[in-house]
């Protein structure tokens, strides 16, 4: 997709992603058509309830709207009096956020199978969703986070949330104080990421799946995927950062070789080979830094994602006054 | 900067045309400003005829127009003969000129007409590039009775004593940071000063904060630095302002930064970046000006927002000043136009300047709506100038979005002023002056 000789669908790579890391045993029909029933019940949610919002592209808004509602609140279906359906609403999976011990916390498999997911997994469904009723969304990134961002008429580029199914405005994600302000303009974070650069998140996310299977004893894959992704998102900060632990895992190892190496000569050469990586990491450690990434501590992520609710001042006034009929 | 930004907003949307073109440069109408002092025989007078009432359809903007409901056949037809005969009425009116009227005859903008020049050749650099000079220019022709002799001699006594008490203090003259501080301290402590014409000492006191009309909406003049120095109270915009043409007198490498509706100074100190607040005295982090300020992560991006602007790129600031303060004497009209032109020609990411130009261009588009005798939307093609002055303020609005402006809105602009209000630091400086 990234090369252009396949189009550019963003369900199908995480699918494929997701499925790859299950050795092909994903049951992706099933996942196929839960999404069309989550677009299904957001159109006809969309359909039943009228926005208050009077741009111009009020029917693009009403999508991103609906799907939001169902994915964020619950969804009353009345079939007939007596007889409702309540949707309920995906919520976010406290436990190993980051995948450490389960990878596939990350999944939109396991979010669309235990309703539960996290940072990660709730904006890219809510991607996909969007997707397949025809409109466009845009991931965004913040340290150790993915969330929306969308382009209105009315109200310019503003944020969505999943996890807390909010509209925070940009002040919230530098308030965590891990962006910089560097990091916002050297596009590092927070920018509304093109198709392009979202698939080659799916990379990266392949990338470390394998890295979660196989460990880093033949890091090959993994630098491949990594250089692939930069070469169309070259400032994208996991991509940079697995670059650099797999460029560790290389430099032990190469170590350990010259440990056990038996001649001079073989020592020398494979001394000669770490002092190359041994360059080129420490250079990639320093563009990290100078790009402005700052790495934060999982404690401080989740008392910054919790502060949104608590504190009113980082939401959009505008979106949370709009009301449905 | 008055905060017409929202009535653009509300009249605009709803409109299907194509928004095309984000640069400003394409836009049209950029005559030569030289042109305003020619002699001008008289206002050219346009001669409208009202449409008649009896025709009774309101000229609605919109375009979706009402749907009448169905009626019978013979006031259908009816209906039909008023629209053709209407159509035929606005068939003559694309030939009428559509430019704005100058508010006021040529020898009543003389003040603001040298003003101009002599700041435009500050920024072309045939005059020497004086913040100061360029600030008194724009304050004085709304003023008109400054004496800059004055002005300029209280500064550089200013200037002299700051710089006689860096030295008294140990600190090298050279040292930036010793000079930000020693400015920091003339805006928040109370110091002496030597007025080298009077050989007398006076006493300046810290520079607080005035709430009384902070945004100029009623006088405009609250925002100006000759009343910063007079009454020792000014506000976002004369406490920066003053803050630099201080700096460059006394050789200090400070940067003017800029939020929605907002200034504050920027600094390096051992290649470390420092935000001054001067409305509270404060050194903020980067966080507390996008979370005060509500800044957009585009507009970081594309630096119309807290980006560093060196005091010659300030003066450009000042010709926007000159233009909203000739707007406050006067109107809006070409002059005005032209002039934020040239200051967006040296400063393209000015915030100020933007707002100034998307504020003509919806006056323009009203006065020229007038001119064409108020017609339907649906009669827009008939009308080439018209509809290129809508697009073109249909492409600014586009571009002001893209690039992340926003303006502070009154409640949010209210709330930060609670919030100033309560700081302690206001009462300690209150508590300063006797």
């Amino acid at each position: 997709m990234l090369n252009g000789k396949a189009p550019i669908n963003f369900k199908k790579a995480v699918i494929s992603v997701e499925n790859a890391y299950y050795d092909g045993r994903l049951p992706v029909e099933m996942m196929e058509r839960e999404i069309k029933r989550l677009a299904a019940l957001a159109l006809g949610y969309k359909q039943a309830n009228a926005i208050a919002y009077e741009g111009r592209d009020r029917e693009r808004f009403a999508t991103y709207g609906s799907v939001f509602k169902v994915m964020s609140d619950t969804v009353k279906v009345v079939f007939a009096p007596g007889d409702t359906l309540n949707h309920l609403p995906f919520t976010y999976d406290f436990e190993d956020i980051a995948g450490r011990h389960d990878w596939s916390k990350m999944f939109v498999s396991k979010l669309l199978r235990t309703g539960t997911g996290n940072c990660h997994s709730l904006p890219y469904l809510y991607k996909m969703v969007v997707e397949e009723l025809g409109e466009n969304t845009h991931l965004a990134l913040a340290p150790k986070h993915v969330y929306i961002k969308h382009r209105s008429d009315m109200l310019g580029m503003y944020n969505t949330e999943l996890t807390s199914g909010t509209f925070p405005i940009d002040a919230w994600l530098m308030a965590s104080g891990y962006i910089h302000l560097e990091a916002i303009q050297n596009g590092l974070y927070m920018e509304a990421l093109s198709d392009k650069q979202s698939i080659a998140l799916c990379l990266v996310d392949l990338a470390q799946g394998y890295e979660h299977k196989y460990g880093m004893d033949d890091v090959r894959f993994i630098l491949l995927c990594v250089e692939a992704a930069l070469a169309h998102y070259p400032n994208y900060p996991n991509a940079l950062l697995l670059q650099s632990e797999a460029l560790k895992a290389v430099l032990d190892q190469l170590a350990q070789q010259r440990q056990a190496a038996q001649t001079q000569a073989e020592k020398d050469s494979l001394q000669a080979r770490h002092q190359k990586v041994l360059d080129h990491y420490t250079g990639l450690i320093k563009h990290i830094h100078t790009l402005g990434y700052r790495h934060m501590p999982e404690e401080m992520y989740l008392q910054w994602l919790a502060s949104i609710k608590e504190q009113r001042k980082y939401q959009n006034p505008q979106l949370n006054t709009l009301k449905t009929y | 900067m008055k905060p017409t930004f929202t009535g653009l907003m509300l009249v605009f949307f709803g409109f299907a045309v194509c928004a095309q073109n984000p640069h400003i440069q394409g836009l049209p109408g950029r005559p030569d400003p030289a042109r305003y002092f020619q002699p001008q025989i008289g206002v050219p007078q346009i001669n409208m005829p009202a449409p008649p009432s009896s025709f009774g359809m309101k000229p609605a903007w919109s375009p979706n127009p009402v749907v009448p409901n169905p009626t019978p056949e013979s006031i259908m037809r009816e209906q039909r003969a008023q629209q053709q005969a209407q159509a035929r009425m606005y068939a003559g009116n694309s030939a009428r000129n559509y430019d704005m009227p100058p508010c006021v005859p040529a020898q009543d903008i003389r003040p603001y007409y040298e003003a101009f020049t002599e700041i435009k050749a500050m920024l072309d650099g045939t005059q020497p590039k004086d913040l100061g000079r360029a600030v008194f220019l724009s304050e004085n022709a709304y003023l008109k009775n400054l004496d800059y002799e004055a002005f300029n001699q209280g500064l550089e006594n200013i200037v002299f004593s700051l710089l006689d008490q860096i030295k008294k203090e140990g600190n090298s003259i050279e040292d930036n940071t010793a000079k930000i501080m020693m400015l920091h301290r003339f805006f928040t402590d109370t110091m002496r000063i030597y007025n080298r014409q009077s050989g007398k000492y006076e006493t300046h006191y810290p520079k607080h904060y005035d709430f009384e009309d902070p945004r100029g909406d009623v006088d405009i003049t609250k925002q100006f630095v000759t009343k910063l120095i007079r009454e020792e109270s000014g506000q976002c915009h004369s406490m920066p302002f003053l803050f630099l043409i201080l700096a460059q007198k006394m050789k200090v490498e400070a940067y003017l930064s800029t939020a929605p509706s907002h200034n504050y100074i920027r600094f390096r100190h051992q290649r470390k970046w420092y935000n001054l607040e001067l409305t509270n005295g404060h050194l903020t982090s980067h966080s507390y000006v996008i979370g005060s300020g509500k800044v957009k992560v585009e507009a970081i991006q594309t630096r119309l927002f807290m980006d560093t602007i060196t005091i010659e790129k300030s003066i450009a600031h000042a010709l926007t000043d000159l233009a909203s303060y000739y707007h406050e004497e006067f109107c809006y009209d070409a002059f005005y136009r032209d002039v934020v032109h040239i200051a967006l020609d040296y400063e393209p990411m000015n915030a100020s300047g933007l707002a100034a130009l998307s504020n003509y261009y919806t006056a323009w588009f009203e006065h020229a709506k007038k001119v064409a005798g108020n017609p339907p939307y649906a009669y827009l093609d008939r009308f080439p100038q018209l509809r290129e002055i809508f697009g073109a303020c249909n492409a600014l609005h586009h571009h002001l979005n893209e690039i992340g402006y926003q303006e502070m809105s009154d409640e949010e602009y209210e709330q930060w002023r609670q919030d100033v209000n309560r700081d302690w630091h206001r009462k300690t400086l209150k508590e300063l002056k006797p």
